[in-house]
């Protein structure tokens, strides 16, 4: 094969173009765990996230804002902050949920551990949420009854 | 989707409410009395030049049209922010919001 100039010029950004698609943003993203997401017994979530079962509880530096008492299980706002130093994750679980885990937070570096959102509870339940920091976890959970099942529409 | 991102005293805070069914496929339809296939988000990004300041990894635990809120330090005033999304079924969007 020639490769003259029209060729080359061809090859040459086509490869660069390649080149120039960002790949350190896709280097730092986890992929979506399966594994935890459809796990149906907390302990097997955990195990599956984590890979560890051993998590200080009652941690001081997790803060939650929810709810006693919710009406519907529908749409249930939550909010955590932490003051943990060099925290790199937060998950959220639901106890009695047929899937416990219900969402897992990567917070990289600048980023304020205060997060808000809104989550269904099936039943009266135990929420928990685990914080990884510098390779440790720590929990906090708070129990919440709901008078109606949440998890239908 | 909607985004908001405002900056006060250095932090800036982000607000996004995503329009999405999040079905868990636990759900029956009352009319064929079939089950409607599992629809729901498994990964919303928040990009901010050029670097993640939020990934999040969502399941059908997370209420339909979901909602999330959350707040980073280095933006400015007129950088863009870019939200992206996935569901289970491939379906994604991204949109770009400037810091008020």
């Amino acid at each position: 094969m020639s490769l003259n100039r029209r060729h080359f010029i061809r090859f040459f950004t086509a490869t660069t173009a390649a080149l120039l698609i960002p790949v350190h943003l896709f280097a730092t993203v986890i992929p979506w765990p399966r594994k935890a997401f459809s796990a149906t017994k907390i302990d097997n979530a955990y195990q599956s996230l984590f890979n560890s079962n051993s998590i200080s509880i009652n941690s001081k530096q997790i803060r939650l804002n929810l709810p006693k008492v919710s009406k519907t299980g529908h749409a249930v706002a939550v909010n955590i902050k932490s003051t943990l130093n060099e925290i790199e994750s937060i998950s959220l679980f639901i106890k009695n949920n047929p899937k416990p885990l219900v969402a897992t937070f990567q917070i990289p570096e600048g980023t304020i551990a205060d997060i808000s959102t809104h989550i269904r509870i099936h039943q009266t339940s135990t929420l928990i949420v685990v914080a990884k920091a510098a390779g440790e976890l720590h929990s906090k959970s708070q129990n919440i009854r709901i008078l109606s099942g949440g998890c239908g529409e | 989707m909607r985004v908001k991102a405002k900056i006060e005293h250095g932090v800036t805070y982000v607000r996004i409410l995503v329009d999405h069914p999040m079905e868990t496929g636990q759900r029956i339809d009352t009319e064929t009395s079939e089950l409607i296939p599992a629809k729901y988000i498994q990964q919303l990004t928040c990009e901010h030049s050029g670097k993640f300041v939020l990934v999040a990894q969502l399941g059908t635990g997370v209420s339909k049209n979901p909602y999330l809120a959350f707040s980073f330090k280095g933006g400015k005033k007129g950088d863009l922010i870019s939200i992206r999304w996935n569901d289970n079924e491939g379906d994604s969007l991204v949109i770009n919001e400037t810091i008020q």
